[in-house]
């Protein structure tokens, strides 16, 4: 009952809110749709490191490709964006899934070294292809979304159309991992060997993983593209798939609110601390430090793991 | 009788050293078989083998009329082979039902579209009953009351029976069971003489049990074979075994008064 209450709070502050901040300072709301767009790209990397247990640290490249594939799809084929979103999600998940195919026989710091790699090469697709990327200069002028006639022009519409966007890869990334599924994932990243040997198939659920994980960051992508209406190779830098990387570590592994706390400090901090810019990263690379010492399941995590989901048994229930 | 599963002259070499060397087994339709040797016979490494961690350097594994040398673990599974491990290993953070859960066939088969797209109502009754169906095996070893619990605090015992429970939950026809009563007190074996006989008549699992314990041996085995270094020497009963000199010879030596 609580619950719910406070869940119909949020609902409407997240719909009102935007309204008055709006009012004040239209960077305020940008900055809202950066945590926004940042939420899904730390959900979709949460199922691949926090569920399936895979240190992957190429996830800007989802995001990247979900990114291009849509600038181009919507200037070269007239796509309108709700198509291209989806579509370029599909990208995204494909490349996540042919990613996948080789590296999941890799484990620990191989598996973060070549999804490195991955990230970069990707990314030096982007800056190299320029018969069809135009290389460092980026693609400009990717349209708005429109719907009716009725196209999007302000933040506002953007501010709803991204918190569709997070509600949307929540529930289906909640739907996911609260599953068999899920149980899978959390089996395989507790004991890979020990799955193998108790029936479960872990290069299936770990390539799952990687798809669904790259279908959301691409989607991401797409939304990125057709906001800020233009791409370049600078957005998609293993920086950024760091900063991805830390959203998940910071909020907690395995815990989807965590995720989008994660991306609610590590996208607001930077802000607040713009006066210190130069110390800026210092200070955030210090918090990070002395989370992984003092905190090392992030602010949101293992713990509130909710137990015995399956099947909704309920607590101490003993027939 | 019929065989369940059949080995012929398989050898295991790890490097220059033979774990396993040309041993013949079957293993028959109803029946507690016991493998027993020394420490470091092999016991350990014929269960890796059946259940597909290990390969055969050579030599014929058989399942039910087919030959199985290459076969991955999870299929092994599948069609009917489960174990429980020396070393207890379960997933410790993960609360008993989900341990077991995790194997359920059904539970490990939900589909990403149906977990996504059903309807609550839908999934809750389905799950329902794989919940049914996993604490039922829960109870069969009596931890249904410990549901909640992490797997990881259970005590010793309890760990060794939520393994158990797990095997049994994969649905299993054969369960392999690797020192189950290690570190388990007097009461606690022989409950467990109990219920592993009872899994064995009432359910009709055949099982395979790796046992140091000789009177826990001796009581509940059909049929006992005997490893040392790697290489079968005796098979027969249990009254057959404790008078077979190659074996109070070769293996049991100084012990041979105990049996
Ligand atoms: N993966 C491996 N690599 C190398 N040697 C191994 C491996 N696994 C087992 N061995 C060796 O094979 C031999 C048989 O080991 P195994 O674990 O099967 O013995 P066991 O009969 O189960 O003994 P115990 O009663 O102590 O459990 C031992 O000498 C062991 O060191
Ligand atoms: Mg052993």
């Amino acid at each position: 009952m609580r619950k719910k209450t406070a869940m119909i709070a949020v609902a409407a502050l997240s719909i009102v809110v935007p309204v008055a901040l709006q009012q004040v300072n239209d960077y305020l709301l940008h900055v809202v749709i950066m945590i926004g767009i940042f939420s899904v790209l730390s959900l979709s990397l949460n199922v691949i490191i926090g569920y399936a247990g895979q240190f992957a640290l190429g996830h800007a490249a989802f995001y990247g490709i979900g990114a291009y594939a849509a600038a181009l799809l919507m200037l070269h084929f007239d796509l309108s964006f709700w198509i291209a979103l989806p579509a370029s999600a599909v990208i995204a998940g494909l490349a996540g899934f042919l990613l996948g195919s080789p590296v999941i026989r890799l484990k620990g710091d191989y598996l973060g070294i070549v999804t490195l790699g991955f990230g970069e090469i990707v990314r030096l697709i982007f800056v190299g292809w320029v018969d069809v990327t135009r290389g460092p200069m980026g693609l400009p002028g990717i349209p708005a979304p429109s719907l009716f006639g009725f196209t999007f022009s302000g933040k506002l519409e953007f501010y709803y159309l991204i918190l569709l966007l997070v509600l949307v890869t929540y529930f289906v990334i909640n739907r996911l991992v609260h599953s068999g599924v899920g149980l899978s994932l959390l089996a395989i990243r507790e004991d890979e060997t020990l799955a193998q040997s108790i029936g479960i198939r872990p290069n299936k659920y770990k390539l799952l993983a990687f798809t669904v994980g790259g279908f959301f960051a691409g989607a991401a992508g797409a939304f990125w593209a057709s906001y800020i209406s233009y791409v370049s190779p600078d957005a998609f830098r293993y920086l950024d798939s760091v900063n991805i990387l830390a959203m998940v570590i910071l909020g907690g592994a395995a815990s989807l609110p965590g995720s989008i706390l994660g991306a609610v400090i590590l996208v607001a901090a930077p802000e607040i601390l713009r006066y210190v810019s130069d110390y800026r990263m210092i200070l955030l690379g210090l918090a990070i430090v002395l989370m992984m010492i003092f905190k090392p399941s992030g602010f949101w995590g293992e713990k509130h793991r909710r137990r015995n989901f399956y099947g909704n048994v309920r607590k101490g229930e003993s027939k | 009788m019929d065989k369940v599963l059949e080995l012929k002259k398989v050898s295991v070499n790890f490097g220059g050293l033979a774990a396993l060397r040309e041993v013949d087994l079957d293993v028959r339709r109803g029946e507690i078989l016991s493998i027993i040797g020394p420490n470091g016979a092999g016991k350990t490494t014929l269960f890796n083998l059946l259940t597909g961690i290990y390969r055969p350097t050579s030599g014929t594994i058989t399942y039910k009329n087919t030959v199985i040398n290459k076969l991955k673990p999870y299929r092994r599974v599948e069609l009917g082979l489960a174990r429980t491990f020396q070393n207890t290993r379960l997933l410790k953070n993960m609360t008993v039902l989900e341990n077991v859960l995790v194997v359920h066939a059904e539970c490990n088969k939900e589909g990403i579209f149906a977990a996504v797209f059903n309807s609550r109502a839908h999934l809750r009754r389905k799950r329902e009953a794989i919940v049914q169906e996993c604490v039922e095996k829960l109870a069969m070893v009596g931890l249904e009351h410990k549901l909640d619990v992490l797997a990881g605090s259970l005590p010793y015992g309890e760990q060794r029976l939520l393994e158990i429970a797990r095997a049994l939950a994969t649905g299993c026809e054969v369960l392999l069971l690797d020192e189950p009563a290690a570190g388990m007190n007097a009461v606690e074996k022989a409950e467990l003489v109990k219920k592993i006989k009872r899994l064995s008549k009432q359910f009709s699992i055949d099982m395979i049990l790796i046992e140091h314990d000789m009177g826990m041996v001796m009581e509940i085995s059909d049929r006992i074979v005997v490893l040392n270094y790697g290489m079968k020497i005796a098979e027969g009963s249990p009254r057959q075994i404790q008078n077979d000199p190659n074996v109070i010879n070769a293996y049991l030596g100084g012990e041979a008064e105990e049996l």
